[in-house]
């Protein structure tokens, strides 16, 4: 058994002692009260009361009072019962994103740091917490196709929760982070939420993925003949010939009819799918009043009056410039779809400026934004592994009473009730 | 709420009662009381030879008549008795706190005592030892005078230091006179006084008002403090337990035989014996030294 507040005993004993002490004192000074007989007692010196003796006649009530202060102090100490570990469990975080260059040896480390009780933490875009993992779950991060864009924040975040858990059940939790730790996955948020956690993280760096082919991935589009977006491709250097469904999904391609199931199928293969309606009013999504200068999408900015659409759920990949989302991104199997809602007019040059090729360039790159996985510098990630100053508060969960605590509370407030009476019986005995 | 209400259930349990005298009364008022004086009254008495100096008034005359012997007709006088209260009021009877128990049941007997002598037709009165004050209600048989002691016992709150002895001198010659009180603070004087208005012709009352504290006084040690005097302290104890029940018992069984030596009727009223049976007490062995009284006459 341990207990979360041990210095509560310590004060508790000391409470106790003093009413004891106070029980021997208070004896040797009788009250003075009015007694008309008084000229009958014989006339004894105080210092031969026979009083002062080292046996308290309410021992009753010295014992409830004394026990009263302890149960309270244990209740306030905390008691937390779990069996005896040999070492502090672990919450084992495992990068299972597109950042991971080698997801077989990744989840081998995994492994190798994995015991029984310990808890195991996958992430890539979000988080899946394992408390009771299972070699095929490893496995399984290793072999998935899909593999989004990884963000530490979304990880430490859920290494965080799994973390207050376990410490329920421990005094301290080791976190353990095998990623490569690329550009891409590191946030401003990420170091502030890494400081949450109250010991230094062991870093395990994997390796990162490596760039891909420099060349630009190959883009298509499918729509009517005189769309001025082919225009727009087409001097962005994409294929502005009608796409084939078979073959392995690479790049993106445009829809700018509507979508057919062969089109999910290619995107859950791998592929970016970007459903760019021509004809927005045939969708269903929502139409404001009003329109829009400009529209950004990454670096690329389009400055042009444009009818607002709001994009369907999903990541935003696009903005209008009031805010509100023109392209949003939803993982889609091992690819993604990005839903455009942005026109493009059929007369002026709108489709022939460069900023329109860049939101182009922008609206096809691959699943999650272009990759940035070079691993980030020793320097930043240092800082994970430092020790915490001291103070630093946990944003663990603060400790539910345990049903031990609420007997010992329970057993202290009936103590108390039952003072009242014993002092008086004892008063007047 | 008047004062007399509070002693409602006093007043209940005395009702009926009477409270006869413990020798001959020597009131010229008609009353309920045997008179000390014999003469015309209603009640025949006996035939007695008439002797020379008889007031030949007296002679009954048919009685000459059929015996041709000279007799005097002897009949019994009754007359009223006064009586007299005497509460003391000193600090000492303002005890155990907070209910004021020893004072509360001296006021009880008193009205209780005063509403029997009342009943009986005997004019009551009362005096009130209160530090330098005395506090009095004259000698009345009017029916409201029990409703004026009570009201004056309820203006009372014991305190200081209250002599009874001066008061004996107000009380007059043959009047019955009840003294509660608990002694504490008495000297010889009011022995002396007792004795003295005895010998005059007067029934003394004197009734020990104690606390059942003072006569089973807690376990647990204190400091007794004397109300009347802060200088005397003395610490109770286990061990001081013994001596002090011995000595308080000493000194009450002293007092008895003292007051009994002066003529009086002594009893003890504890605040735990409730202030009806106390007055039953008294009566009762009033009415056992009357008839003792009239027995001694007759022989």
């Amino acid at each position: 058994m341990s207990f979360a507040a041990p210095l509560a005993l310590v004060v508790a004993g000391i409470v106790a002692a003093t009413v004891v002490a106070l029980h021997f004192l208070a004896r040797d000074r009788p009250r003075p009260q009015p007694f008309p007989t008084a000229r009958f007692i014989p006339d004894r010196p105080p210092a031969r009361l026979p009083t002062r003796s080292r046996r308290p006649r309410d021992v009753m009530l010295l014992l409830l009072r004394a026990a009263t202060i302890m149960l309270a102090g244990l209740a306030v100490a905390r008691p937390r019962e779990h069996a005896a570990r040999s070492a502090a469990p672990r919450v084992v975080v495992l990068d299972r994103s597109r950042a991971v260059g080698d997801p077989i040896a990744a989840a081998a480390s995994a492994r190798a740091e994995l015991r029984a009780g310990d808890v195991l933490v996958s992430f890539d875009s979000t988080v899946t917490v394992h408390e009771k993992w299972t070699t095929a779950q490893l496995s399984d991060s290793a072999t998935t196709i899909a593999r989004p864009r990884g963000s530490l924040s979304v990880a430490l975040v859920g290494a965080i929760r799994a973390g207050a858990r376990l410490r329920r059940t421990s005094d301290s939790v080791e976190l353990v982070l095998i990623s490569p730790i690329a550009a891409e996955e590191w946030d401003a948020a990420a170091a502030r939420i890494a400081r949450e956690w109250p010991r230094p993280i062991r870093v395990i760096r994997t390796a990162a993925s490596k760039p891909s082919d420099a060349r630009t991935p190959p883009r298509a589009i499918r729509g009517s003949t005189d769309d001025p977006l082919r225009a727009t491709l087409a001097l962005d250097g994409g294929n502005t010939h009608v796409v084939a469904d078979s073959g392995a999904p690479r790049g993106a391609r445009v829809v700018r009819d509507g979508l057919t199931a062969q089109d999910s199928v290619w995107a859950r293969r791998g592929g970016v799918l970007v459903w760019w309606p021509a004809h927005l009013e045939n969708t269903h999504w929502p139409s404001g009043n009003d329109t829009a200068s400009a529209v950004v999408a990454g670096s690329a900015t389009v400055v042009a009056d444009f009818p607002m659409w709001r994009a369907p759920e999903g990541a935003t990949v696009a903005r209008w410039a009031s805010g509100a989302p023109a392209a949003a991104e939803r993982v889609l199997g091992a690819g993604c779809e990005r839903d455009v809602a942005i026109t493009v007019p059929s007369v002026g040059d709108l489709a022939l400026r460069p900023s329109m090729r860049a939101l182009l360039s922008a609206l096809t790159e691959p699943c999650g934004g272009a990759p940035r996985l070079a691993p980030l510098a020793d320097s930043a990630v240092r800082a994970l592994g430092e020790a915490r100053p001291r103070g630093a508060a946990p944003v663990f969960a603060p400790d539910q009473p345990s049903a031990l605590t609420r007997w010992l509370l329970a057993a202290t407030l009936a103590l108390l009730v039952a003072e009242p009476f014993l002092r008086k019986r004892e008063t007047a005995a | 709420m008047p004062a007399i209400q509070s002693y409602g259930s006093i007043l209940d349990a005395v009702r009926g009662l009477t409270w006869p005298a413990n020798r001959p009364a020597r009131a010229a008022t008609s009353g309920t009381h045997r008179s000390a004086m014999r003469g015309n009254a209603v009640e025949f008495s006996e035939y007695r030879a008439f002797r020379q100096g008889d007031d030949p008034r007296r002679l009954d005359w048919k009685l000459l008549a059929r015996t041709d012997r000279a007799f005097l007709r002897v009949t019994n006088e009754r007359t009223t008795l006064p009586t007299v209260l005497l509460l003391d009021a000193s600090a000492s009877m303002a005890y155990p706190l907070p209910a004021l128990g020893k004072w509360e049941l001296a006021c009880q007997l008193g009205v209780a005592l005063a509403s029997v002598a009342h009943a009986s037709g005997d004019p009551v009165a009362l005096l009130i030892a209160h530090g330098v004050r005395v506090h009095e209600v004259e000698p009345s048989s009017r029916r409201d005078v029990v409703h004026a002691i009570a009201q004056v016992l309820e203006t009372v709150t014991p305190g200081g230091r209250a002599p009874l002895a001066p008061l004996l001198a107000r009380v007059k010659r043959g009047a019955r006179v009840v003294i509660a009180s608990d002694f504490l603070d008495e000297d010889d004087s009011l022995l002396r006084g007792a004795r003295e208005v005895a010998s005059a012709g007067s029934d003394i009352v004197a009734i020990h008002v104690l606390a059942q504290v003072e006569l089973q006084p807690p376990t647990a040690p204190f400091i007794a403090v004397d109300p009347e005097d802060d200088e005397l302290r003395r610490t109770l104890g286990a061990a001081a337990r013994a001596g002090y029940l011995a000595s308080f018992s000493a000194w009450r069984a002293d007092l008895a035989r003292r007051w009994r030596e002066a003529g009086a009727s002594y009893t003890e009223a504890v605040t735990s014996e409730g202030a009806g049976r106390v007055v039953r007490r008294i009566l009762r062995s009033s009415g056992a030294s009357s008839d003792r009284a009239r027995e001694e006459t007759a022989r």
